[in-house]
């Protein structure tokens, strides 16, 4: 393998923001997570979704976010290679985006604050509920928005707009007490 | 402490501030209009067209009068409301539309004019003779008239938005919104109480008048402080709830830190703009009071009775040292109690009603007041300050205030917004809310409900059917209030007085009279939304808060109908004004719009690229050089691609994979040429229609798989062609097995193109027979680079021998590096997006400028690949318009005088002549030594050898052009095939 260590298209800006942002008792803690392997499965009509998911282990974080249509999230690589020996053609086809998303995490006390100056969504935990996801827009971006707590959620954007999402993220967050980890 | 400050407010911290270059003291929590009055200041401004002396006429933001400029250090404010601006250290702010200054002011000689100023004078004299005409007067006509004056400066202030979502939503904390936010509060709704002052309380505060044996003001701050003990409360004081949309969308801003000294607002939020989305909304908006039209009603010194009352109250600042009011009704006399209780003095009441309710003269006698029953105001007295009154039977008065009340006008602004017709009310004299809605209720004041005991009530029964709406299991306690009581209802129907003598003001705030009204009306101005229109009453920043009903009340005498005959405007957002810095929170600079980059972008940056924005992608345009121009760079690089090799990020490029075992079919349907029969492993070029028969995108497609296609698409129209397919697939053909899935993003892409750009990708790749006839042009192959997987694809965009490389996104950067540097040693020159259209316009390969929505197949020259199957567009391609022989055709043109052709030129056939058609993409051509472009012409085809005039009039740029064939270099296509 060639010099690869530049997978994030954040690695850098991280790293600075890491010095700057250093609040030990920050509100709202913002991370990249890094993404080992993201396949979306879009069944086929009248195929069985169900089956798949009794199939998969609890590692992975499964994202409805279209009719017959899932986001599957691992922190293992090769996670399509698994997904090929469960899943048949005539069931659902498997695309790979893997390199597609980048994950931000935010958490603590001041991340529904900070997330409800971009997201237009009611983030009370009646209306988003844990370990639910929606899809929406910050600040002109599309985000996928993942619940894992009551103040913890996990952000996929586009790889291209990482950078702007990052950037959006910061200067809403720095008022709240912000750290980069 | 001045003769005008009754008390020192408790607890509140002194401070110094300046208007007009001078300085003076005040205390924290006072408004400016207050902080002027305690300091004897009464002239604030002057008036918009008539430069008249204006004064405080109100004490919130229906204020017509006092507007002034604020100066801070991140610029300066114009437009702000003395009324409601709350005075800080350091506060800055001086009058607004006088020179030189307030005092003295010359744009006053219009006042002596304002027999010519009459309603539509600007209409009738300036405008129609010519445009031009207008452009020269309206420049003076605008710094003569008008309001403050817009900084040109950037605004520095910070802004942000925010989105909320309740239950309830409560709109207004007088009596009415305390009431139910009180009774919401146990039930554990979620309720956002939202208020525009700097403290709740609304008719409250400062009152003397009890509940449960408690000061109005004593029990709205107890009630502050129950409710912020409740979590699923939130408190919102400076927040002006200004737009009610659909859906049940309420937009307001909050005034974060204008109130603080500057010192303390760094960094913090300026002003935050909500949009709040709640299930049910209670609107306590109260209600204005407004006033009774007399003549030189517009002196400073002439108020609402209400407000006057409310300085004393609130601030404990008396606006004069002899108050005299005027009223029809019975709420003065409320608010001459209110001002004796505080330390106040009245002078005398003038009644324009026959006898006193007995609640009035009960008053009266306490106070041992001087009425004038039966009588009115006929005018005032006095130049910069009002000194008497003159009532109509001769008497005068002598004042340096007068309180008027002509009645109070529900604040129905939001209601109305929301399409709800006003609906006159014949006891009340006003408008009140429409039909019921089931989104919101209305309740207090807005409703009609003034007195204290019912506002609190119906905020018991607001929270108790919003309660059963929300289907809230809580029961709402019973609260009971024992209120001391308030003034009866009992009101005059008088609006404007007669016999009044002098200027009859209307809207204060853009000086129209009762004479522009009358003249309207003559002129058969004659509907609500005409009258407005024609004198602009009601459409300054205060939208005729106090206005509105009196000016109706003149236009339905004029015409002799009753009031709810005439009718009213309907309200628009906003209801207060709202400064463009919150509307566009933090959007400027880098969060203007997103920004999408490559992987390869920090490559770009750190070998010299100057990028360009591409729609949202940030690609590079050239690699400069040190002493180079963007055209020296441009050509260097295209003459080195077409010399040796050169490389080129082509990740923007639209992706989709098309997958499923009809997917062939699918796109046999969607492009024009033939799609069942490619093998897999190679890639074809294909044209998309629009239904209605013009070219929509065009790229290569390659077979994976059996059933499996990687679909590109311009970098433009890459979102629109996803959803073109997924339209297709969902509504036209269901039937279709086939999935389409955006891998725009998976995938980094670069292009490699010159003679020895298959050399290059020889050293570094493995996996994969790089002969020519191991990977055939337009074949496709999986291999390895450095252990990355990679796809090629033997394409060529340029002309020249070339390949697409792409790999997974995280690995581009890896991947181009690797290339460039096994590039190194044949001179491998990376491009730009200038370069990579000099290599396509050469090669008379067609683009965006092209592909501009209104061309057809034909037009393009790109028949070949209109298939004999059924494709989408094909019938509507067929029409008679499409296929008609005068249509522009793609032609290319060469410089015939050696200057570059500007993109947008005409193609004409001599000076003056109609145009043939346009230039659409140019540049210099390193191969040729001239400068050449592609056109879309009239018949173009048929032109080629001619001569024609390239006409670019806005620069008066002419230069004379050849037609050539659109294929400059290389037209047989030898360079891509060995």
């Amino acid at each position: 393998m060639s010099d690869t260590s530049s997978l994030s298209p954040v690695a850098s800006e991280i790293g600075h923001l890491k010095e700057q942002f250093i609040e030990k008792s920050a509100a709202v803690v913002l991370s990249e997570v890094e993404i080992a392997s993201l396949v979306q499965v879009s069944f086929w009509s009248g195929a069985d979704e169900k089956g798949l998911f009794g199939l998969l282990n609890e590692d992975i974080k499964v994202m409805h976010t279209a009719p017959q249509t899932f986001l599957l999230l691992s922190s293992k690589p090769d996670l399509i290679r698994e997904l090929e020996e469960m899943v048949s053609e005539e069931q659902a086809v498997l695309t790979d985006l893997s390199h597609s998303r980048t994950m931000f995490r935010l958490s603590g006390e001041g991340t529904c604050a900070l997330l409800s100056k971009g997201l237009s969504l009611d983030l009370d935990e009646r209306s988003f509920a844990f370990h639910t996801v929606k899809q929406t827009t910050i600040a002109h971006m599309g985000v996928t928005c993942y619940r894992t707590a009551a103040d913890t959620f996990e952000l996929l954007v586009f790889r291209s707009l990482a950078g702007s999402l990052l950037t959006w993220l910061v200067e809403a967050g720095h008022r709240e007490g912000l750290r980069v980890a | 402490m001045s003769g005008y400050r009754i008390a020192k407010p408790d607890h509140e911290k002194n401070v110094q501030f300046t208007f007009n270059g001078k300085t003076y003291s005040a205390y924290e929590g006072e408004t400016l209009a207050a902080a002027l009055m305690a300091n004897g200041v009464g002239l604030i401004g002057r008036s918009f067209k008539y430069h008249r002396p204006r004064g405080v006429f109100s004490v919130g933001n229906e204020e017509p009068n006092a507007l002034v400029n604020v100066i801070h250090p991140d610029g300066l404010e114009p437009n702000t409301l003395a009324t409601t601006l709350e005075v800080y250290e350091g506060l800055e702010a001086r009058s607004q539309n006088c020179w030189p200054s307030v005092n003295f002011d010359a744009g006053a000689f219009n006042s002596l004019l304002s027999p010519l100023f009459s309603a539509g004078f600007y209409y009738k004299t300036f405008m129609g003779w010519s445009n031009k005409h207008w452009m020269f007067f309206e420049k003076h006509i605008r710094k003569a008239a008008g309001m403050g004056e817009a900084t040109v400066e950037a605004d520095r202030s910070v802004y942000e938005k925010k989105n909320l979502f309740c239950d309830v939503l409560i709109v207004g904390a007088g009596p009415a919104g305390l009431s139910a936010a009180l009774a919401l509060a146990p039930t554990g709704a979620r309720v956002i109480l939202a208020d525009e002052n700097a403290k709740f309380g609304g008719s409250l505060r400062g009152k003397g008048a009890s509940i449960n044996g408690q000061s109005g003001g004593a029990w709205a701050q107890d009630a502050m402080a129950y409710l912020k003990g409740f979590d699923n409360v939130t408190l919102l004081s400076r927040a002006t709830v200004y737009g009610y949309y659909d859906d049940n969308t309420l937009a307001a801003v909050e005034r974060v830190s204008d109130h603080l000294p500057h010192g303390d607002r760094q960094g913090q939020v300026r002003q935050r703009h909500l949009v709040v989305r709640p299930t049910k909304v209670i609107l306590a908006t109260g209600a204005l009071e407004r006033p009774i039209l007399f003549g030189d009603n517009d002196r400073p010194g002439v108020m609402l009775a209400s407000a006057v009352a409310a300085y004393v109250q609130q601030f404990k600042v008396s606006p004069g040292r002899e108050i005299v009011f005027f009223t029809n009704n019975d709420t003065v006399y409320d608010a001459v109690d209110e001002i004796f209780a505080a330390g106040g003095r009245v002078k005398a009441v003038v009644d324009v009603r026959q006898t006193l309710t007995a609640y009035a003269k009960e008053i009266v006698q306490r106070h041992k007041l001087d009425v004038f029953v039966g009588s009115a105001v006929q005018r005032t007295k006095g130049r910069k300050k009002i000194q008497s009154v003159l009532l109509a039977d001769g008497q005068q008065i002598s004042c340096d205030v007068l309180g008027v009340s002509g009645g109070w006008t529900p604040t129905i602004h939001l209601q109305s917004q929301q399409g709800d017709a006003p609906v006159y009310d014949d006891i009340l004299f006003s408008f009140l809310p429409g039909r019921a809605h089931e989104d919101y209720v209305s309740i207090g004041g807005c409703v009609g409900h003034f007195d204290t005991k019912t506002a609190l009530g119906d905020g018991l029964s607001a929270a108790r059917q919003v309660k059963g709406e929300l289907g809230l299991k809580s029961e709402v306690e019973n609260l009971d209030y024992v209120v001391s009581p308030s003034a009866p209802w009992s009101i005059a129907p008088v609006f404007e007085i007669e016999s009044a003598k002098g200027k009859t003001f209307v809207d204060l705030q853009h000086d129209v009279k009762i004479t522009d009204i009358k003249q309207a009306k003559q002129e058969g101005f004659l509907s609500v939304e005409h009258l407005k229109r024609y004198t602009t009453l009601g459409m300054a920043n205060d939208q005729g808060k106090t206005s509105n009903v009196n000016a109706l009340s003149v236009m339905a005498k004029e015409r002799q109908l009753p009031l709810s005959e005439v009718g009213t405007t309907r309200f628009r957002p906003p209801y207060a004004p709202v400064s463009i810095g919150a509307l566009s929170g933090g959007e400027f600079g880098d969060h203007f719009r997103p920004t999408r980059r490559t992987p390869m972008h920090d490559w770009h940056i750190s070998h010299g690229a100057e990028m360009i924005n591409t729609g949202a992608w940030v690609r590079p345009r050239v690699y400069k050089r040190d002493g180079e121009t963007i055209e020296d760079a441009y050509i260097r690089e295209a003459t080195a691609v077409r010399a040796s090799v050169g490389m080129v990020d082509v990740t923007t490029l639209g992706k989709i994979e098309v997958i499923g075992p009809d997917a062939p079919e699918f796109l046999n349907r969607v492009y024009t040429n033939a799609w069942l029969k490619l093998p897999v492993g190679k890639a074809r070029y294909g044209v998309m229609l629009r239904e209605d028969g013009i070219v929509f995108d065009d790229g290569t497609t390659w077979r994976l798989s059996e059933n499996r296609f990687l679909m590109t698409t311009t970098t433009a129209n890459a979102a629109s062609v996803l959803t073109h397919l997924e339209f297709l697939l969902d509504v036209v053909w269901p039937e279709l097995k086939v999935k389409v899935v955006s891998v725009t993003e998976q995938w980094a892409g670069l292009a490699i193109a010159g003679p020895n750009s298959r050399a290059v990708l020889t050293k570094v790749l493995s996996g994969i027979d790089m002969s020519n006839e191991g990977l055939p042009f337009m074949g496709v192959r999986d291999g390895v680079l450095a252990s990355i997987p990679v796809k090629v694809a033997r394409l060529s965009f340029s002309g020249e021998l070339a390949y697409e490389v792409w790999c997974p996104s995280h690995y581009g950067f890896a991947m181009w590096d690797q290339i460039y540097k096994a590039g190194e040693e044949y001179d491998m020159t990376p491009y730009g997006t200038e370069a990579l259209g000099t290599l396509r316009i050469e090669k008379g390969h067609v683009s965006g400028p092209e592909l501009d929505g209104r061309t057809t197949v034909d037009d393009l020259d790109l028949s070949w690949a209109w298939g004999k199957k059924d494709f989408v567009g094909k019938v509507l391609a067929g029409r008679d318009g499409l296929r008609a022989e005068d249509r522009a055709q793609l032609v290319g043109l060469v410089s015939l005088e050696g200057q570059a052709i500007k993109p947008g030129s005409h193609l004409i056939a001599a000076p003056g002549a109609p145009s043939l058609g346009h230039v659409t993409s140019t540049t210099f051509s390193p191969v040729l030594g001239k400068y050449i472009a592609l056109a879309l012409v009239k018949g173009g085809r048929d032109l080629v050898g001619e001569k024609r005039i390239a006409s670019y009039p806005l620069q008066e740029i002419a230069q004379e052009v050849e037609i050539v064939k659109p294929h400059f270099f290389d037209p047989d296509g030898s360079r891509m095939h060995v």
